[in-house]
């Protein structure tokens, strides 16, 4: 067990701040730890109390009689630093700090906070908090939280940033009869943070399926160390607030952290194997699927349902959301066919028309779910004259006793399928009011099921690459004060791992370019070499295809012209000469240094279009080979690189070579905090690709 | 008597600097120095009287005893030509009286020129007039990399010439490092030709010409919010944020080092600031911002300031500001750094060569005073 099992299942608990009158937070606490039947021993703790709800109270922590595990502190903030302290002295092994008046109130409460870890620093304690809701564990059983009646028993862990949504949904639960195993509020995350309940909730055998409501993760390398391992154990499913520029503002004001972006938020879950939610109901449909059904051996549905509509319905989803529907084989078909009506549909859908009673489901089930082609079920009812929907539900919950195929009900309606409804979702059968969110949670299913047959990848080391060389340019750049590289420094830093990149010279006179120009050989390009100067093309600073030293003689002299004209401020360094090279399919490969995950490594259709069509891929660095297989696969270009009208493909070895080394040199030089190629002219296969235009900014420090 | 050197140049070519940076190394290798600015240029006045802020630098920085109006006997102020031009005569007067007092107990005195050579020439007293009543030899400074500089200093040279001046060398002050090359490949030989000695040829440093943030908060009178201790950051270049946080990132790296300006209510984009090395957020509209984004702006140690004019007024009150060296304890670096400079890139030795000349030929006998 983690060093957190004292949170989930200690044997004392003191209640700081515990209170003898009600309503107050510290007599809550006591009086749902008494309500719960917790086992351990309840220790409140009050200067001004003897005792509180027939517990002997106790005026300091530190005249406690016996060892105490955990201690919750509901004081007012100025009063925390001091009582923690105690705690240390004491040798508590962990603190909950429901107390607000932290850091979420300003720069003094965040001195107090970060006053309060090095105390706990100090002795070896651990803290959730402060500002929590506190912790709720059902199997323990343990309510140290607002939270007056504790949901049942359950298989389901939910860690939430917010405390109120966590209550809300605690309260939701009660009414929908799901079951919890512990609920956390992680509060200011001071301290532990939910990357630490993950790996707890990792580690709880009472949890199947963990559930994770954020608004920022601050950890986000350390987020996916812990998550790519966790999923392989369980499914890690996260809301993640703050995805709209709106609520990203909105979650920064409430949290000062920076929400940084949804993209590579969604890269992340995505590359850790975590199943991304998009709203509280979906978070909780997922749960309850995941925590319920087994997982589907493949990606084919049988939908067996009374209707045509809403039948048609989730086969629409089906294939929006990549769900396949089951081919049935023959034997099926031709047995459906002999018991069904004659005007019902055979096909799957499968259509038992309007006056199926129970039977009638209960066969066409059977034959469906010994399908070998079928993975997983999808049973619709919609109440009709001749519905028998408590039966039904009955024999889904049969059939799903097996645990071979996940099956997941829809019962569409109000009053009339209430009662089934209740009776399937008491049994362990998910079941919605709506199709679309069946699928969608059985889309999740499928989504989980892939990830763990994937063999896991492991990142590409090249070894042909020149470090030295690229730090030399660096340390160059820094000591002219910039941070964003030339175009031939930045030509340079890819050729040394090996990029190709055509052969460039920066020359500072008219003859020094034409002797550069005979150097690396006619046809040339010539553009100016300025920092300020970005749009080269808008000022005319840049003339291509050069062929004699007259011609380059010509257009120095025209681009300098240019340049102090349309850009008189702009400082020159000079121009550079580089080899003109044949036209290739544009593509762009770059990566930018997410703050909180890391080097997020792009891959698209590249040149002038990119911000426009947007038909880009993303990974985090480092790749395997395997990611940018898949990121090459993911766009619109790639069909273009297959060839498209009788075209030879495109070299994309090569670009997949290129994605790796860009992915490499993001993780080798941490300085380098944004690199883009763009265009990287791809040629035909065994022809290769070049990076014409570089660009690289490294951060200051 | 003491020996004079007249350092003058064009607008902004960084003469105070070198002027600082030679009074260090002529103090280090053991002379009595005098600082002397015959001309001054001030918008302010102190006591009814107009003051040059440079001389005020010169003289705490540099610890001088004589009073204002013997460093500086002339102080110009925007309009200038009627207050003098019924007694041009005295002016010269004044001026040499004034160095007579001041270069008394001196070895050498460094004479810093007025704005631009041409200065009071209409008065016939410029500098290639003072160099002449002085005896001293002109060390002139241009600034840059342009080609135009050095038809620049070949016109100075004829007009210093013309006037009676002479002439000792030129300085190319603040020049891209990646053009230190090419001027001195191609400038130099092209100033030999024409008669013109290099005194030297010195690289941009951005420490001395980039101002402050507390330059910032002085030119807009700004509150600070978060990050007093850290007003000493320079502020590199100007950004003005509107944009969505996600394409802020990539933008705002590129101008890392940069004032950010923004609304209080963007809170994104200044939490997206603070992560990307901003050197300081300008907040404008008075639109106080969200509590977590001070938390967040002291523990990155980055400040955080709040003005009541819009952006665009904000901007254009920045575009003029620069960086000042003052007596104030965060411009210590850049004393010290004035003298790093003039110590390796500039001829310094040529002016005490040409002082220890011209002291065997002012005292023969080499009696030391």
């Amino acid at each position: 067990m983690s060093d957190l099992s004292a949170i989930f299942r200690p044997g004392t608990v003191a209640v700081i701040g515990a209170s003898r009158s009600p309503g107050k937070v510290g007599h809550i606490l006591v009086r749902n730890m008494i309500d719960a039947g917790f086992p351990g021993k309840i220790y409140p703790v009050n200067p001004n109390a003897k005792e509180i709800l027939g517990l002997k109270c106790f005026g300091d922590v530190r005249d406690i009689p016996d060892e105490v595990d955990l201690a919750v502190i509901a004081i007012p903030a100025p009063l925390v630093l001091e009582v923690v302290r105690a705690c240390g002295e004491k040798g508590v092994k962990v603190l909950i700090v429901i107390s607000a008046g932290f850091k979420e109130t300003g720069v003094a409460g965040a001195a107090l906070e970060r006053q309060l870890l090095v105390v706990c620093r100090k002795y070896g304690m651990r803290m959730q908090g402060p500002n929590c809701l506190g912790v709720i564990n059902t199997n323990t059983p343990l309510n140290l939280s607002f939270a007056s009646s504790m949901p049942k028993r359950g298989s389901i862990g939910f860690i939430s940033q917010s405390g109120a949504l966590g209550t809300a949904v605690l309260d939701w639960v009660l009414k929908e009869d799901i079951g919890f195993a512990s609920f956390v509020s992680l509060g200011n995350k001071a301290d532990l943070d939910e990357i630490d309940f993950i790996e707890a909730m990792a580690e709880d055998q009472e949890v199947r399926v963990i559930l994770l409501y954020v608004e920022s993760i601050e950890e986000g390398k350390r987020f996916v160390q812990v998550a790519r391992e966790v999923t392989r154990k369980k499914p890690l499913i996260v809301l993640k607030g703050g995805t709209s520029s709106a609520g990203a503002r909105a979650a920064g004001s409430h949290t000062g952290a920076m929400v940084g972006s949804f993209t590579a938020y969604q890269t992340a879950f995505r590359q850790s194997g975590v199943i991304m939610a998009h709203s509280v109901e979906e978070l909780f449909g997922y749960a309850v699927a995941f925590s319920t059904q087994p997982l589907p051996r493949g990606d084919s549905v049988a939908i067996v349902t009374n209707a045509g509509g809403p039948g048609i319905l989730a086969t629409d989803m089906c294939e929006n959301l990549g769900v396949g529907l089951a081919r049935l084989s023959e034997e099926t078909l031709r047995r459906l066919g002999g018991k069904l009506p004659p005007s019902s549909s055979v096909h799957n859908p499968i259509d038992l028309l309007g006056d199926a009673r129970a039977d009638r489901y209960r066969m066409a089930m059977e034959e469906v779910f010994g399908d070998p082609s079928v993975n997983s079920l999808l049973i619709i009812l919609t109440p009709q004259a001749m519905t028998e929907s408590l039966e039904t539900a009955k024999i889904i919950v049969e059939l799903s006793q097996r645990r071979d195929k996940p099956i997941l009900a829809v019962f569409m309606g109000g009053e009339s399928v209430e009662e089934a409804s209740k009776y399937l979702i008491d049994k362990g059968v998910p079941c919605f009011d709506f199709p679309e969110k069946a699928v969608r949670a059985l889309s999740a299913l499928i989504q989980y099921s892939r990830f763990l047959e994937r063999p896991e990848s492991r990142p590409e080391v090249l070894y042909d690459v020149d470090k030295s060389a690229v730090h030399e340019i660096f340390e160059s750049v820094r000591s002219d004060k910039r941070v964003v590289l030339l175009p031939h420094e930045a030509a340079n830093v890819a050729r040394a791992y090996g990029i190709h990149v055509p052969l460039v010279k920066v020359a500072t006179r008219i003859e020094d370019a034409v002797r550069s120009a005979e150097e690396i050989g006619y046809p040339v390009v010539l553009k100016v070499v300025s920092p300020e100067i970005l749009h080269k093309t808008d000022v005319g600073a840049i003339v291509l295809d050069l062929r004699s030293p007259e011609e380059v003689r010509g257009a120095y002299g025209s681009i300098l012209s240019r340049v102090s004209r349309y850009m008189p401020r702009a400082h020159i360094y000079g121009v550079l000469v580089s080899k003109m090279v044949p036209q290739g399919k544009e593509l762009i490969i770059g990566f930018s240094r997410d703050i909180q995950f890391g080097p997020l490594v792009m891959f698209g259709l590249g040149g002038i279009y990119v911000n426009f069509l947007r038909d880009v891929s993303f990974r985090l660095a480092p790749l395997s080979l395997e990611d940018a297989r898949e990121m090459v696969r993911e766009t619109k270009a790639y069909t273009l690189l297959k060839g498209v009208r009788g075209e030879r493909p495109s070299d994309i070895n090569a670009l997949l070579n290129t994605l790796l080394r860009v992915s490499q040199l993001a993780t080798d030089f941490p300085e380098i905090v944004e690199m883009d190629i763009n265009p990287l002219f791809a040629y035909e296969e065994g022809k290769g690709c070049i990076a014409i235009d570089v660009k690289i900014t490294l951060s200051r420090s | 008597m003491a020996y004079p050197i007249i350092i003058c140049g064009t607008e902004f070519s960084g003469k105070t600097a070198i002027c600082l940076g030679l009074f260090q190394k002529f103090q280090e290798i053991g002379l009595r120095v005098g600082y002397f600015k015959p001309i001054g240029f001030g918008l302010k006045t102190v006591e009814g009287r107009l003051i040059d802020p440079d001389t005020i630098l010169m003289k705490e920085v540099m610890s001088l005893e004589e009073p204002l109006e013997i460093i500086t006997p002339i102080v110009l102020g925007r309009w200038y030509l009627e207050l003098l031009s019924d007694e041009p005569q005295r002016l010269v007067q004044k001026i040499t009286e004034a160095y007579g007092e001041l270069s008394k107990e001196k070895d050498l005195v460094i004479v810093e020129g007025p704005p631009r050579p041409e200065v009071l020439t209409c008065l016939q007293c410029d500098i290639p007039r003072l160099s002449g009543e002085l005896g001293a030899k002109i060390v002139f400074i241009v600034k840059g990399s342009g080609d135009e500089i050095v038809e620049e200093i070949v016109l100075y040279k004829t007009f210093i010439e013309g006037g009676g001046g002479d002439l000792m060398g030129t300085i190319v002050n603040f020049v891209p490092r990646q053009l230190i090359e090419r001027v001195k490949g191609i400038f130099l030989p092209a100033l030999e030709r024409c008669g013109i000695v290099s005194m030297g040829v010195v690289p941009d440093r951005k420490e001395l010409s980039l101002p402050s943030v507390e330059d910032i908060v002085r030119e807009l009178n700004a509150e600070v919010l978060a990050g007093r201790e850290h007003l000493d950051r320079l502020v590199e270049g100007y950004l003005v944020g509107a944009m969505t946080p996600e394409s802020a990132l990539n933008w705002l790296r590129r101008g890392a080092g940069s004032a950010l300006i923004t609304g209080g209510d963007r809170t994104d984009l200044i939490l997206t600031a603070l992560e990307a090395d901003m050197s300081v957020v300008v907040l404008t509209g008075n639109l106080y911002p969200a509590l977590g984004v001070l938390t967040r702006a002291e523990e990155k140690g980055i400040p955080i300031l709040l003005v009541p004019q819009d952006t665009y007024t904000t901007v254009r009150q920045l575009e003029g500001v620069s960086g000042r060296i003052t007596s104030s304890p965060s411009s210590l670096k850049k004393i010290r750094l004035t003298r790093d400079i003039v110590g390796e890139y500039v001829d310094w030795k040529r002016i005490v060569d040409d002082y220890i000349e011209w002291r065997h030929r002012e005292k023969p006998h080499g009696s030391p005073q």
